[in-house]
């Protein structure tokens, strides 16, 4: 994984990752499969730091009513014609009105950051090939969209 | 037509330059042909056998003179000197060099035009039927509502990625003239107790798996469409199969799910939103900039063209079969027929489309709406200007009288250009001009819609055609199915329909042949003056199945 990632409009390092011993307690700052997540929640386990790992398959609706408990929802691209991510996202945010960090992980090219980030995406672990820095450009493509909710 | 506002053209200029930078990373390296490949989709531009290909969109089919001289010059700097119209009202040039594209699409944008979403998975152009605003029959003008469906489709950040294309029609007649019931989305205008609204439609669409759209809403109110067309692109966006292209469309997801699983999903969704109506002011200043012609109210009366009509047989068949009537009396609908013999159905030259530019400016008030059947029509001619407008489509070879006839026939590139197809196409609509070249015969044969593919994915439509041919390649060779029975539009005596195979495929030199044969059996059984298709819907296709064995 990159070691760095672009969040709320700025190169920083990577502090958001997904899991990759998703059967062992996470450390801060990585995320788990939603089924682990709940599965763990409902233990009573500490998840302060822990976040929530959505792919195109899950249906998010069963975290409706944790969004206050999740450190950040990473959503994943495994090919970046998936557009599955890009609906998760938008609910989260502009329809279940969850204001925490959204991270794009997998297939993410600076040819989509605009659109996930109107999305409501805020943060990219981006494409190893990808050049997050020189991928800022990405955000001043456009200036007046026609969406006015989007 | 709509104007182009600084919002609308700040928007296109900033896609171009996104797409050249796009250009750019891809000649230099920094951008893999598997990456680029849906990023210049998505901006209409296909890689074919011989050449790039860009597909410019033509809203809902509306363009103005400006416009139609730019794509000339693209045609005549760029291209070969041709363009050509096709079945979703946008235009298409075949042989274009990749490190041209961004300067076409420069001269696009100063005429407020662009190739966005024409192509990829994506909302593709929203087309229209070319007679609204002046059809006899139209319950409401749609066009207003397709621009506002076009500008919020438009780079809409959460559906670039569908699971597969997805396109919308829409038509407002009490005929639909746009095929809504094969189409993604299909809307139908209504009226209830004096509230405009639509019928919705899911589902429909060609391919390989050909379906009639089912009915989604029976009556949505207009300030709820982009509210109500999102839930709907939302559902398809998260549940639409995406682990096979050929599975992917969303008629695929409705015939899985059921139409009244995929409502309570899309009313689900809506629910969340449904209070972000459409703000129906905008909707009426978008209106006021479609009423744009002021109506002699004596036109009916105009008598003059009437005296060369009783004399000149071709301006008689001419008006006859190439102009409509219009909902202010004395006016008329005229279609330009760029299906001349020995062309290709629906290509332009240079010439033609300067010159028909130039018609649009003396006879239509600058404007001229691209068909479904890859016409070109004229939708406010002035009964006093019949006869100069017959003369100057003449000289550019676009009045052959043959609208709606046999030899006005869609058909795609096939072979010649696509690198999908299985077999030739345009080489059979030459053949077929060949055999059908006298236009007393067709206008004998009445109107008959011929479609033509050249291969399953039937961007010909040949499953809607009164007479389908779809070309195959069996070991090697061209073969054509025959389909007999399609019908694209519908209205109250003939409702959609997809055409059955009449029997087993044929060589090419058979092609006419077999549907001479078909044609034949129709005149011997119609009734009085019945319609090829209205006698396909009465006997069904089994007294035409003789025909394959010619």
């Amino acid at each position: 994984m990159s070691e760095h990632m672009i969040l709320d409009g700025a190169v920083c390092d990577t502090i958001y990752r997904l899991s990759e011993e998703p059967d062992t307690l996470p450390s801060p700052g990585h995320a788990l499969p939603l089924e682990r997540w709940l599965h763990l929640q409902s233990e009573g386990a500490d998840l302060n730091d822990v976040g929530v790992i959505l792919d195109g398959d899950t249906d998010p609706s069963p975290i409706r009513v944790h969004l206050n408990a999740l450190a950040f929802v990473a959503i994943t691209f495994p090919k970046f014609g998936d557009g599955r991510g890009y609906s998760h996202a938008r609910r989260l945010r502009k329809l279940w009105g969850y204001e925490g960090p959204i991270v794009a992980f997998g297939d993410v090219l600076r040819d989509q950051l605009h659109y996930m980030q109107r999305s409501g995406f805020n943060g990219f672990v981006m494409r190893a090939d990808q050049d997050p820095k020189a991928s800022l450009e990405a955000f001043k493509l456009y200036s007046s969209p026609y969406q006015y909710n989007a | 037509m709509y104007q182009y506002n600084e919002r609308d053209r700040l928007i296109v200029r900033e896609r171009v330059a996104e797409f050249r930078d796009q250009v750019r990373r891809r000649i230099a390296g920094e951008l893999s042909e598997d990456d680029f490949r849906i990023l210049r989709l998505m901006n209409g531009l296909y890689l074919q056998r011989h050449a790039y290909m860009l597909r410019v969109a033509i809203p809902y089919g509306l363009l103005d003179s400006r416009q139609m001289r730019a794509l000339g010059a693209i045609a005549e700097r760029y291209d070969r000197g041709f363009a050509h119209w096709t079945t979703r009202q946008n235009i298409q040039f075949n042989w274009l060099r990749l490190e041209d594209v961004p300067d076409i699409l420069q001269l696009l944008a100063q005429v407020d035009m662009h190739a966005i979403q024409t192509s990829g998975n994506c909302v593709r152009n929203i087309t229209n039927d070319p007679y609204a605003g002046v059809a006899e029959d139209e319950l409401w003008d749609t066009r207003p509502l397709s621009e506002l469906i076009r500008q919020y489709k438009e780079l809409h950040p959460e559906f670039m990625y569908l699971p597969r294309k997805f396109k919308i029609a829409m038509s407002g007649g009490e005929e639909d003239r746009a095929a809504v019931a094969f189409h993604d989305v299909g809307l139908r205008a209504s009226i209830r107790e004096g509230v405009r609204g639509l019928e919705v439609y899911v589902g429909g669409g060609l391919g390989r798996t050909p379906r009639i759209g089912k009915v989604l809403c029976e009556f949505l109110p207009v300030e709820h469409t982009l509210s109500y067309l999102e839930a709907i692109l939302r559902v398809y966006n998260l549940h639409g199969r995406r682990d096979n292209k050929y599975k992917a469309r969303i008629k695929i997801l409705v015939g899985a799910m059921g139409i009244d699983a995929f409502k309570e999903a899309v009313e689900a969704e809506w629910a969340l939103i449904k209070d972000q109506t459409l703000d129906l002011k905008e909707l009426e200043a978008v209106t006021a900039m479609f009423d744009r012609v002021t109506y002699d109210p004596d036109a009916a009366d105009e008598e003059a063209y009437k005296a060369r009509e009783a004399k000149d047989p071709e301006f008689a068949a001419w008006l006859k079969h190439n102009t409509q009537n219009h909902k202010h009396p004395g006016y008329r609908i005229v279609t330009c027929s760029v299906k001349p013999q020995g062309q290709p159905p629906g290509d332009m030259a240079t010439e033609q489309l300067y010159g028909l530019a130039e018609v649009m400016d003396r006879f239509n008030g600058g404007v001229a709406c691209v068909t479904y059947n890859q016409n070109v029509c004229l939708q406010d001619v002035h009964p006093r200007d019949l006869s100069e407008l017959f003369d100057a489509l003449t000289a550019l070879g676009l009045a052959t009288a043959n609208i709606d006839t046999l030899s006005d026939m869609i058909c795609c590139p096939g072979l010649d250009y696509c690198s999908l197809a299985n077999a030739s196409s345009i080489s059979i609509a030459k053949r077929l001009n060949m055999h059908f070249d006298d236009l007393d015969e067709l206008h004998d044969y009445g109107k008959v819609h011929l479609n033509m593919s050249g291969c399953i994915n039937a961007c010909g439509h040949h499953h809607t055609g009164h007479i389908g041919v779809l070309g195959i390649d069996k070991r090697g060779e061209d073969f054509y199915q025959i389909v007999v029975g399609g019908h694209a539009g519908s209205n109250e005596a003939l409702p959609a329909r997809i055409g059955k195979i009449i029997g087993p495929a044929v060589k090419p030199d058979k092609v006419p042949l077999v549907i001479e044969k078909v044609l034949n059996i129709y005149r011997d059984i119609r009734i009085d003056d019945e319609s090829f298709i209205a006698t396909v819907e009465r006997v069904g296709i089994k007294p035409f199945k003789e025909a394959i064995h010619v």
